[in-house]
């Protein structure tokens, strides 16, 4: 405990008391010039004018002294830190629950009136706080308190679009002032699905639960997703009894299709509009659910085609021949473009050019440092890097790819002359993930020539040979990920690129390499990137692009927990919950001395001004 | 006519007097206030009282012939009136630099103009014929003495004209006042007297010669005469230039003895010579002037 300084460098503008001081010293003494009418009857005197020695009005300097130091000290904002800074006065947290399934208009007002209660239920001199959640939680009225602040505040909150997470209310609680007693108060529905993760609250908080009761009635639209030229939109009864409704189906804001729908209690049926789904646009489905809550009654998707993947082939024209063919000629979404290279044109300068999702390295001919300085530039920005051990790569050049003398090689080839067999080691890897229910598909392709890998600590071993050599090694390097085969891709060693597994496997690959999902335009509420607003509907993109944001279909439910519940999901957390700077910024925003110091400055400039007009 | 003093206490104070509206205004403030002191009331008898009708002979103004009476007799008469036996009053004003100085919220020239205005607006009232003659080191302003509608207003808008001129000396004026006199009259002078004693007694004193009742206010700032400084100080005379550095503290008696020298030396010189001399303090209400004007009055109508 003690006094603490939220900024404490602003003391150093109490070293301006010098300054008055100084002037006090260098001051000359001046005879003010008086135009007097009756000069003819004054009588010359001499005057003594000479500097100041000593400063002459010991009181005047005082107070100019004084309201400095008041000005610095206010500046310096100081508050009484540790736990006795607010000893006996037990805080009190209002959590509402801001997610879309408290927006019934019943539910809010009751818990905005709980809420109120909350608040006025406080003890005399307690301070409190009110804090709005869904995914994560914001406070909407500092610790005060001024009561009269704290209801504004609850009845200015509105539900949003977000879901429920009852472990968002810990962040609030930790920005307390550390060791500050506290009682949250949870005003909620009690969804259950909030309690995917725990409440994390210090051991000077205790949780309280004030329920709500949510709307008995609701329909929601759970998912709207592509099947080739079909949309199909999942429709959930989330009510205590059968309901009908109309599925309507829009593009780009005209309707263009509706079917009629009844779900029985609980149940939930998909709802397919064959031939819908358009080459671009944003598809949108709405029902109608009376009573309901509204933010799940739509959801969104974007039809428009995705950025195709941009595949760079560098190798010999003969090996890239079966490579650029499979890419290209799949229909796949997203398209794959390729563009093929020798290696040494690596070294060419990529600036002001679209940079490459996949490499994939046939040849290490030509490869020089500039080609090698690109290509690791490449993979660490987040590329993808597909190595084809074959007749061309060269095993020295082979192991300085990654990076010159960081001990990062990978891989050293030996020429083993035995046919081999390619055998997947993990077939939910998404390289595998065409074949993944039949592996053995791999088991007909005869490797006769192919490389020994040998993998560092930290390296993935894939696939391997039925001889156990290593075929197929994946490692990350920087924000990229690199896979090396130990044969090559261009039918001199083996066959493979006759295969049919083939092309469905180079896809997945370049797929997994490239990291890119599958639907890279849709988030939900909680989960939006950076610049995109966490609103349901279409969003365009500062690069042009259109993405959709939908609501969390787990709030949908109504599928309620127990206050016990909820209350059994507090775990202490760790005492250092918060930055020790957010801790004193609220401990100090709890005191505010500050005022109470600009207060008596103002009060001293205001005695300096009267002593100062002294005659 | 009775001119039983009101109390000091139920006057305007010259500063708020300051902050009013115009000159008219002013002087209406000031002469009513005084009026509503006294018991009996000075209008009694005031009016354009008839006389008599005379031929008219040539010089006479053509606007006093009574034309109705020309109409049904085929003669010319004028009409004489009462107040036309009444004395004219010169008011000389100091403008000089020295007199826009002011302490207390007034200065002395505005002290001093709203003493001529109330004055004019009593003479006015009463019929007397007034004029104007403002001065620093000549005349700068000269309005004729005259009774007429309308008269007034043309004085007292004169008057608001007026602004602070240059050095000051009565010598001039007062010879070209003493030139243009026809009649006995009234001379009021409002000066601070910054100038050379012997002068203003001699030129006044040549006035008193001719027959005019003569009253001099010397209007002086409440700080010219306590003096009230005390660190040290630079004054700059406001006619001259003349910078006097110096220690009020130590030459505040000084000061006070030569200030009250030079006072003392036009009242006794100016009363010797008959003339009324008042001490008019800028803090002074204004009525106190009016009181020594019906003095002056009195005297010259006895």
């Amino acid at each position: 405990m003690g006094i603490s300084w939220l900024s404490p460098w602003f003391l150093l503008g109490a070293a301006a008391v010098a300054v008055p001081i100084v002037l006090h010293l260098l001051a000359r003494h001046t005879a003010p010039q008086i135009e007097f009418p009756a000069t003819r009857f004054v009588p010359e005197a001499p005057v003594e004018l000479r500097r100041k020695r000593r400063p002459v009005d010991w009181l005047l300097l005082a107070l100019r002294c004084l309201a400095l130091v008041l000005l610095a000290l206010a500046f310096a904002r100081p508050f009484l830190a540790g736990p006795a800074a607010t000893a006996g006065a037990t805080a009190r947290l209002v959590a509402i629950d801001t997610s879309f399934s408290m927006a019934g208009a019943e539910t809010w007002a009751a818990a905005q009136a709980a809420a109120a209660a909350a608040i006025d239920g406080a003890p005399s001199g307690s301070p409190v706080a009110v804090a709005g959640f869904d995914e994560r939680a914001r406070i909407v009225s500092p610790l005060s308190v001024d009561r009269g602040a704290a209801r504004a505040a609850v009845a200015a909150l509105r539900p949003g679009s977000g879901a429920t997470s009852y472990g968002a209310i810990a962040a609030p609680v930790a920005e307390l002032p550390r060791g500050q007693p506290v009682e949250v108060v949870l005003v909620s529905d009690l969804q259950r699905t909030g309690l995917r993760a725990a409440i994390a609250l210090p051991g000077s908080a205790t949780l309280t639960v004030r329920a709500v009761t949510p709307p008995k009635l609701n329909l929601a639209v759970e998912s709207l997703a592509r099947e080739d030229r079909d949309l199909v939109a999942v429709v959930a009864n989330h009510g205590l009894q059968a309901r009908a409704t109309v599925v309507r189906l829009a593009i780009d804001g005209r309707d263009v299709a509706q079917r009629p729908l009844t779900l029985e209690e609980g149940a939930s049926l998909p709802v397919r509009f064959e031939g819908a789904a358009a080459d671009r646009g944003i598809a949108a489905v709405r029902i109608d659910d009376g009573g309901g809550l509204a933010a799940d009654d739509e959801r969104y998707l974007v039809l428009d085609e995705p950025r195709p993947t941009l595949v760079w082939i560098a190798g010999d024209a003969g090996d890239a021949f079966y490579v650029d063919r499979a890419l290209v000629s799949a229909q796949r979404r997203p398209r794959v473009t390729t563009r093929t290279m020798t290696p040494g044109e690596l070294a060419a300068p990529i600036d002001g050019i679209t940079p490459p999702d996949v490499l994939v390295l046939q040849s290490t001919r030509g490869l020089g440092d500039a080609a090698r300085r690109t290509l690791r530039g490449l993979v660490e920005r987040g590329a993808g890097l597909l190595i084809a051990a074959g007749p061309d790569v060269d095993a020295g050049v082979l192991s300085q790819i990654p990076g010159e003398g960081d001990g990062i090689a990978i891989a050293q080839a030996d020429s083993v002359p035995r046919p081999a067999a390619l055998v997947p080691i993990d077939v939910r890897h998404q390289a595998f993930a065409a074949y993944a229910d039949r592996a053995s598909a791999y088991a007909g392709i005869r490797f006769e020539g192919l490389v020994r890998l040998r993998p560092a600590a930290g390296d993935r071993i894939l696939a391997r040979f039925d001889n156990g050599l290593p075929a197929l090694v994946e490692r990350s390097v920087g924000r990229g990920r690199l896979l090396v085969i130990a044969s090559d891709l261009g039918a001199r060693w083996n066959q493979w690129p006759l295969s049919p597994t083939f092309v469905p496997w180079l896809h997945d690959v370049v797929g997994y390499l490239a990291a890119r999902p599958a639907d890279e335009m849709s988030w939900l509420v909680g989960a939006v990137p950076d610049g995109v607003a966490p609103a349901p509907g279409a969003h365009v993109l500062a690069d042009g692009r259109r993405g959709v944001v939908n609501v969390d279909p787990r709030e949908s439910a109504i599928d309620l927990a127990t206050t016990a519940e909820v209350e059994a999901a507090v775990e202490v957390a760790p005492a250092a919950a918060a930055p020790a700077a957010v801790r004193a910024a609220a401990e100090e925003a709890s005191q505010s001395w500050w005022r109470y110091l600009v207060a008596a400055m103002l009060a001293v400039v205001l005695v300096e001004s009267a002593v100062g007009a002294r005659p | 006519m009775t001119t039983a003093a009101p109390g000091a206490g139920s006057f305007l104070d010259p500063a708020a007097l300051a902050r009013l509206g115009s000159l008219e205004l002013k002087a209406r403030v000031v002469v009513e206030g005084y009026l509503q002191g006294l018991h009996r009331s000075p209008f009694r008898g005031l009016s354009v009282d008839f006389a008599e009708y005379r031929p008219y002979l040539p010089g006479d103004d053509p606007r006093a012939i009574d034309w109705k009476l020309f109409g049904r007799s085929d003669r010319m008469y004028v009409k004489r009136f009462e107040q036309e036996t009444n004395l004219p009053c010169h008011l000389l004003l100091d403008v000089s630099a020295s007199m826009d100085y002011g302490s207390a919220g007034i200065t002395k020239l505005h002290y001093a103009t709203c003493l001529c205005a109330a004055l004019a607006w009593l003479l006015h009232a009463q019929r007397d014929a007034v004029g104007l003659m403002a001065f620093d080191a000549d005349v700068v302003e000269h309005v004729a003495p005259s009774a007429r509608t309308g008269h007034l207003r043309t004085l007292l808008g004169a008057l608001e004209r007026l602004r602070p001129g240059s050095r000051s000396s009565l010598q001039r004026p007062l010879e070209r006042l003493a030139a243009a006199i026809r009649r006995r009259g009234l001379v009021v002078v409002a000066s601070d007297l910054i100038d050379d004693p012997a002068v203003v007694v001699e030129g006044l004193r040549h006035l008193r010669f001719r027959g005019m009742e003569v009253v001099v206010f010397h209007v002086m700032d409440p700080a010219e005469r306590s003096f009230p400084f005390d660190r040290p100080v630079r004054f700059r005379d406001l006619e001259t230039g003349e910078e006097v550095l110096t220690s009020p503290r130590a030459v505040r008696e000084a000061y006070l003895r030569k200030f009250e020298a030079a006072s003392a030396t036009y009242e006794h010189e100016l009363r010797r010579h008959g003339v009324d001399y008042c001490r008019m303090d800028t803090s002074t209400p204004l009525e106190f002037a009016l009181l020594r004007y019906f003095s002056a009055r009195r005297r010259m109508l006895v």
